[in-house]
């Protein structure tokens, strides 16, 4: 016998853990990325009128959140250009004692990523978003999603300075790839 | 620091090779852990009080849109 209005309340606050999550990531700042939880949720509740019943709720309030945070982020670079440095290394690295070593240099080199970057990777490798949601909530082709992933995890790849038995494989497979093209291209 | 002018020369090859799946793997895992550290906080009051603050006024004030009583 509940009402919608209930629904939607227990809906909103089962979402908000993904939601501070995600803003802390994206962001870096604790006390931001709750403020733009908050700005989500009364966004979300005023506009419910504009969410299409049967879609995808995590995917359109994930859609407000970040469209609201680089709507911030495009205010405040126009007002202070150094802000934006001093927010870049804010990461959200806090002391914990129980954290391995390697998460540490994890979330170092996460905050290190472009925001373009650490959004679609958190979409799709932390909140398992397939590319083509994350596409529709980022407002980019699905294909630009694709390679700004693969660019964010070869990055952290690097700075983390991961090695894979299969690098060499791989690599000769990209040569050939190159030969192959140079085949085709001479005949 | 250095490091993203030091990844600009791979980055052309980066765009068309898809990273080993064991790398993808070792990252994946990682952001997810660090990312599951974040999840398990507990949700603070002042949602839960905004949500419910949210409902009161519109049972108060209906005026955009009915609930639907019935």
């Amino acid at each position: 016998m509940t009402k919608p209005a209930d629904d939607l309340q227990t809906l909103l606050i089962g979402a908000v853990p993904n939601l501070r999550a995600f803003a802390n990531s994206l962001c870096g700042d604790p006390t931001r990325a709750d403020d733009l939880v908050q700005d989500t949720l009364v966004k979300a509740w005023t506009n419910l009128d504009s969410f299409e019943k049967g879609s995808n709720l995590k995917a359109w309030l994930f859609t407000i959140l970040r469209n609201t945070y680089f709507s911030e982020l495009r205010k405040r670079r126009r007002e202070v250009e150094d802000a934006d440095n001093a927010f870049a290394e804010r990461m959200s690295v806090l002391p914990d004692q129980d954290v391995h070593m390697d998460l540490v240099d994890f979330k170092k080199a996460f905050g290190t990523l472009s925001d373009d970057q650490k959004e679609v990777l958190l979409l799709v490798g932390a909140e398992g978003f397939s590319y083509e949601e994350a596409a529709e909530i980022t407002g980019a082709a699905v294909g630009t999603v694709k390679s700004r992933v693969n660019r964010a995890r070869v990055a952290l790849t690097k700075s983390l300075g991961l090695t894979s038995g299969e690098d060499f494989n791989s690599n000769t497979e990209f040569i050939g790839l190159v030969r192959t093209a140079q085949t085709v291209v001479r005949s | 620091m250095g490091a993203s002018s030091a990844s600009k020369q791979g980055e052309i090859a980066t765009m068309q090779t898809p990273l080993p799946s064991e790398l993808q793997g070792q990252i994946g895992q990682r952001l997810r852990e660090a990312y599951n550290e974040l999840i398990v906080e507990p949700v603070p009051d002042r949602f839960v009080q905004l949500l419910q603050q949210l409902k009161k006024s519109e049972d108060q004030n209906p005026s955009e849109e009915q609930g639907g009583d019935s």
